[in-house]
C-alpha cells in the first residue's frame, strides 16, 4: 500500500497562535486588564447515509475564536467564527465586562508546564477525497445489510476531521495542538414483515484512517446483534430484582450521573449530592473510576485543557471511595486549590469542569455469570431521565431481554426505576470484559440488584 | 445579502439545482445562580451553506466568508462533492418538481426590541427571578435562573426561484429550584421559550414561574413514587406536546418513513381516535409565540400548516422537496438546518393536537381511576413506535376527584395505540414545549402543545 499523499494544508501551530496573539493585543488596547483567546480551527468532511443509500457528501471549514476578558475584576466573554471580526468581538467582550458585576472567582491561570507531545496528524485523513468517504460509507452499508437482509439503515455517516486548538493568555499561556480523527456510525433497525424492531445505534472513532475499518467491524457487529436481537419482542413481566447493563448503558445510567455530580461547580452551588463527601464510600468497593490525562491508549488528546492547564490522569473513585472533584480555574479559585486540569469546552464556550477519558476498572465476572440467577432484564439500550439532584431515574428498556429459567427472550414496553446513588451500592458484579467507545471512554458490564421493573 | 446570493447563482452557471443559505445567528445567555452571576456569553456564528444537486446526487459545502468569491468557491466544492459521490448513490434524486417558493422579506416581531435590550437588563431579569425562587420557601437552598436569546437572520436563494430573507428572535427563560428536607433532595425546573418579543415570553409573569418551580420542588419532597403499570392518564398540554412530538412527529418524518418507520404503509388508515386531529405548522396556531415558528424553510419553501392526522386518519407525512417528489406530493416546508454549516434535514416546527369541546374539570370528573400528568422532562421515540417521556408531577385521580401529588414518572406506550385510546379532548390550548431543542443529528428549535387529553399509557413506577 502506498503512503497517502496529504492534500489538505493544516495551519501551523504558529499560525494559529498568531491569531490568538492578535486578539490579545486588541483586548489590551480596548481596555482589558487580562485576556484569554481560545481558537479552534476545524475542517470536516462527511459522507452521510439515509434510507439505505448515500445521502450526500458535506465539507466545511471553520475557525471559532472565544475571547475572555477581565476589566476591574469583571468578566466578559464573546465568540465569533470570523477571524476578520476580532475587533468587534473584543469590543463586545469588553463592553460586557464593564457592565457585569465584579466576580472574585474570575481568574486567568498562570502557565503550568506540560509535556509537549507531537501533533496526532494522520496522512491518511489528510489525503481523503469526497469519493473516498462515499466509497467507505456505501461499503459499510452494503457489508452490514449483506449480513442480514432484515437490517435497514435509517442514517449513518463516515466522517473525517482535521482540527487545531490554540490558546494564548495575558498571563503567559501559549498552547497549541493539532489532530485528525475518522469516525463512522450507523443508526437503524431490523424489519421482518410487519414487525419493526427497536432502534440500534453504534459506531466508533479513531485517530488514523487505516484503523477505522477494524474499529467499525467491532462496533457495527454490536449494531447488528442489537437490531436483530430486538425482533420478536413480547411483553415482559413486572418484578423487583436484577438488571444487567451492557457497557454503554452502564455508562449512561450510572457512571455519567456520578461523574456529573463530581463537577466542582455543582458541588459549590449545591446541586451535587457529593459536597463534603471526599473520603466517603459512594459505590461498591469494586468500583474504581479514572479520568483525565492524555487520553486512552491509541486515542491521544491535547496535553492541556481548555484553559491551558496540564491534563492529569487520576482516580476520582477508588475502590468505591470518593477521591476528588473535577475543577477548572474558577472552581479551583473557589476551593483555594490549583486547577485539576479538567476544564472542557470549545473555543466558542466558556470553560467548565468535566470528566474526560473515562475508564472504569474491569471486574472478574463473565458476561454469562452476570445473566445467571434470573429473572434478569438486560437493558440493551435505555431511554429515560435521571434527576441529577435526587438521583431518581425512570425509563424504558430498549431492545432488551428477559432472562429466566434458562430462557432469554426479547421484551417490549418495559420500564425500570430506581435511584442512581443507591444503585451504585447495589452493583453485585462487574465483568472482566470491557468495551471502548469513540476512543474516549471504557466500561465493563454491570449487574445491579433491587431495581423496579414494570411491564406494560 | 439576497443580492449577493443572486449574483452567485448567476455566476454558478450550468443546469444543476443550486441552493444558497446565508445564516447569521447570534446567541446571548446569562445565568444567575445562588445570588451570583455565574455565566454570561455572547456568541455570533454566520456563513453560507451551499447545496448542489448534480448528477442526481446532493453535495454540500459551507463557508464562513461572505464575499462572492468565497461563496462561488463553496458552490464549486459542493458540485465537486456531488459529482464525485454520484457513482456511489443507488437511487438518483430526480429533478425537483416546482414548489411554492418564497420571495420577499419576512420580519417576525421582537427583533429590534431584542437588539436594543441591554446586557444589564438581561442580568437584572435573571437576578430578580433567581431571588424569587429562593424567597418562596426556606426549604429551597439553591436556585438558578437562565435567560437565552437567539436572533436569526437568514437569506435563501435557489436557481428555481426562491429569493427570500427573514429575521426572528427566540427568547427563552429557565428557572430551577433545589429543595431539601431531612437529607432528602429534589429539583424542579420551569421554562418557557417563544418566537417573538418579551410580551410573548411573559404570558405569565416570570415570578409566577419562579415560585411554581420552588413550590413544586418542596411539595415533591413529601410525594410518593407512583405505582407502575398501564393506567388512565390525563395529559396536560406540555405532555400532549411531548406525545405528539416524540410519539408521532418523528415517526411521520418522511426520511424515517422511507427507512421503514411504523408509519410506513399506514397512509389513509385510522391510526387514532376520531377525536384527534394532529398538525405541524410553521405558524403559531391558536396562540402567538410558538417557539418553532419559521415563515420559510431552509429550501425556500413557504412553511404553512400541515394536517398529519385528521379525525384519526393519517393524511400526510412531513416532507422536504426530495421526499415530496418521491411520494408524489407537495413539499410541506419541513427542511431545516440548525446553523449555516449544517445541511437541511426534515424536522418538525410547531406540532399540536387541535382543541376539542370539554373543559378540564369535566374530564377529571369523568375519570374513575387515573393520573393527571404535567411538567415535561425529556423524551425519545423508537422505530417501533414506542415512545418515552419524563414527567415532573402526577396527581392521583379517584372517582373524579383530584388527589395527592405523586413524584415524577416515565410514560411509555406505542404511539398509535395511545392515540387510539384518546376518549376526551379539552377546549383549552397551550404551547408548552418551546424551551430547549429537538435533537436529530443536529438541534432544532421546535414547539408543541395542544389541549388536555385523556388516554391510556404505561407509567414506570415502583414494584414491591
Amino acid at each position: 500500500m502506498t503512503h497517502p499523499q496529504p492534500t489538505t494544508q493544516v495551519p501551523s501551530r504558529k499560525a494559529l497562535l498568531a491569531i490568538c496573539e492578535q486578539g490579545l493585543d486588541l483586548a489590551t488596547q480596548a481596555g482589558a486588564d487580562h485576556a484569554e483567546v481560545a481558537l479552534d480551527w476545524n475542517r470536516e468532511q462527511e459522507a452521510s447515509l439515509q434510507a439505505n443509500d448515500l445521502d450526500q457528501v458535506r465539507s466545511s471549514d471553520e475557525t471559532t475564536i472565544g475571547i475572555r476578558v477581565l476589566v476591574d475584576g469583571r468578566p466578559g466573554f464573546a465568540t465569533t467564527n470570523r477571524s476578520d471580526d476580532l475587533q468587534a468581538t473584543v469590543d463586545a467582550a469588553v463592553a460586557m465586562a464593564r457592565a457585569a458585576p465584579p466576580d472574585p472567582l474570575a481568574v486567568l491561570a498562570s502557565p503550568q508546564p506540560y509535556e509537549d507531545v507531537p501533533d496526532a496528524l494522520d496522512d491518511g485523513v489528510l489525503a481523503l477525497s469526497p469519493a473516498d468517504l462515499a466509497s467507505m460509507a456505501m461499503g459499510e452499508l452494503r457489508r452490514i445489510r449483506a449480513l442480514d437482509p432484515r437490517l435497514t439503515i435509517d442514517s449513518g455517516a463516515i466522517s473525517a476531521d482535521i482540527s487545531g486548538r490554540a490558546l494564548a493568555s495575558s498571563s503567559g499561556i501559549r498552547a497549541a495542538w493539532r489532530c485528525t480523527s475518522a469516525s463512522g456510525y450507523l443508526m437503524g433497525m431490523a424489519v421482518d414483515g410487519k414487525e419493526v424492531g427497536s432502534f440500534a445505534y453504534d459506531g466508533d472513532a479513531v485517530r488514523r484512517w487505516a484503523d477505522l475499518p477494524h474499529a467499525l467491524e467491532v462496533a457495527l457487529q454490536r449494531f447488528v446483534d442489537s437490531s436483530i436481537g430486538a425482533l420478536g419482542a413480547t411483553a415482559g413481566r413486572s418484578f423487583r430484582g436484577a438488571i444487567v447493563l451492557p457497557p454503554h448503558t452502564f455508562a449512561e445510567l450510572l457512571i455519567s450521573p456520578l461523574l456529573g455530580g463530581l463537577a466542582a461547580d455543582g458541588v459549590r452551588t449545591g446541586t451535587s449530592p457529593f459536597k463534603g463527601r471526599i473520603g466517603e464510600s459512594v459505590a461498591i468497593p469494586g468500583l474504581t473510576v479514572s479520568a483525565g490525562g492524555r487520553g486512552l491508549a491509541g486515542h491521544p488528546v491535547a496535553p492541556f485543557d481548555r484553559e491551558g492547564m496540564p491534563r492529569v490522569r487520576r482516580k476520582v473513585v477508588d475502590q468505591g471511595v470518593l477521591k476528588g472533584f473535577f475543577t477548572d480555574g474558577r472552581e479551583a479559585a473557589a476551593a483555594g486549590q490549583a486547577s485539576s486540569g479538567d476544564a472542557v469546552g470549545g473555543a466558542g464556550s466558556l470553560p467548565r469542569p468535566s470528566a474526560t477519558a473515562v475508564s472504569v476498572d474491569r471486574g472478574t465476572a463473565s458476561i454469562a455469570a452476570l445473566e445467571a440467577d434470573g429473572p434478569v432484564v438486560i437493558v440493551t439500550r435505555w431511554s429515560g431521565s435521571t434527576n441529577p439532584v435526587s438521583g431518581e431515574f425512570s425509563g424504558v428498556v430498549k431492545g432488551g431481554f428477559l432472562v429466566e429459567n434458562g430462557e432469554r427472550r426479547p421484551i417490549r414496553e418495559t420500564t425500570i426505576a430506581g435511584n442512581v446513588w443507591e444503585a451504585l451500592h447495589q452493583i453485585s458484579a462487574l465483568s472482566h470484559d470491557r468495551s471502548t467507545f469513540y476512543g474516549s471512554s471504557r466500561y465493563p458490564w454491570a449487574r445491579v440488584e433491587d431495581v423496579s421493573v414494570t411491564a406494560g | 445579502m439576497r443580492t449577493t446570493l443572486q449574483d452567485c447563482l448567476q455566476q454558478a452557471g450550468g443546469d444543476d439545482h443550486v441552493e444558497l443559505r446565508y445564516h447569521a445567528k447570534s446567541f446571548r445567555s446569562v445565568r444567575f445562580e445562588n445570588g451570583g452571576l455565574e455565566k454570561a456569553t455572547t456568541r455570533r456564528r454566520d456563513g453560507v451553506g451551499v447545496r448542489v444537486l448534480s448528477s442526481g446526487t446532493w453535495g454540500f459545502a459551507a463557508t464562513d466568508r461572505l464575499d462572492r468569491a468565497s461563496i462561488c468557491e463553496a458552490i464549486d466544492r459542493a458540485r465537486a462533492s456531488a459529482q464525485a459521490s454520484a457513482p456511489f448513490r443507488t437511487r438518483k434524486v430526480p429533478p425537483l418538481p416546482p414548489a411554492q417558493l418564497a420571495v420577499g422579506h419576512f420580519e417576525e416581531a421582537g427583533v429590534e426590541e431584542a437588539e436594543a435590550r441591554s446586557f444589564e437588563e438581561r442580568v437584572a431579569l435573571v437576578e430578580r427571578l433567581e431571588r424569587a425562587v429562593r424567597a418562596t420557601s426556606s426549604e429551597v437552598p439553591s436556585a438558578k435562573a437562565v435567560y437565552n436569546e437567539i436572533i436569526e437572520n437568514k437569506a435563501i436563494a435557489t436557481t428555481d426561484g426562491a429569493d427570500v430573507s427573514y429575521r426572528l428572535v427566540r427568547p427563552e427563560l429557565y428557572v430551577s429550584a433545589v429543595a431539601e428536607r431531612d437529607g432528602q433532595r429534589t429539583s424542579v425546573s420551569e421554562s418557557v421559550g417563544v418566537t417573538g418579543p418579551w410580551s410573548c415570553l411573559f404570558r405569565e409573569p416570570g415570578e409566577v414561574l419562579a415560585s411554581r418551580a420552588a413550590q413544586t420542588a418542596v411539595d415533591l419532597l413529601r410525594a410518593k413514587a407512583p405505582e407502575g403499570g398501564r393506567k388512565t392518564v390525563i395529559l396536560a398540554p406540555s405532555i400532549v406536546g411531548l406525545l405528539v412530538h416524540e410519539a408521532i412527529g418523528h415517526t411521520v418524518e418522511a426520511d424515517f418513513v422511507q427507512s421503514g418507520s411504523v408509519a410506513a404503509g399506514l397512509m389513509g388508515q385510522q391510526v387514532a381516535s376520531e377525536l384527534v386531529t394532529l398538525c405541524d405548522s410553521g405558524r403559531s396556531e391558536h396562540h402567538p409565540g410558538a417557539g418553532g415558528v419559521i415563515p420559510v424553510d431552509d429550501e425556500g419553501v413557504l412553511a404553512g400548516r400541515t394536517e398529519i392526522i385528521r379525525q384519526g386518519r393519517l393524511v400526510s407525512y412531513l416532507h422536504n422537496r426530495e421526499s415530496a417528489a418521491h411520494f408524489g406530493v407537495a413539499p410541506t416546508g419541513n427542511a431545516r438546518a440548525w446553523e449555516y454549516a449544517d445541511q437541511p434535514l426534515i424536522r418538525m416546527r410547531n406540532t399540536f393536537i387541535e382543541p376539542g369541546e370539554l373543559t378540564l374539570e369535566e374530564i377529571i370528573a369523568t375519570t374513575e381511576d387515573g393520573y393527571l400528568l404535567d411538567g415535561p422532562r425529556n423524551g425519545q421515540a423508537d422505530a417501533t413506535g414506542e415512545f418515552m417521556f419524563g414527567v415532573v408531577t402526577a396527581r392521583r385521580i379517584r372517582k373524579g376527584v383530584l388527589g395527592e401529588l405523586i413524584r415524577g414518572v416515565t410514560v411509555t406506550g406505542t404511539a398509535f395505540d395511545v392515540l387510539r385510546s384518546v376518549d376526551a379532548v379539552s377546549s383549552n390550548f397551550r404551547w408548552d414545549l418551546g424551551s430547549g431543542h429537538c435533537g436529530k443529528g443536529q438541534p432544532a428549535k421546535v414547539d408543541a402543545g395542544g389541549p388536555y387529553i385523556r388516554c391510556r399509557a404505561i407509567l414506570g413506577g415502583e414494584q414491591g
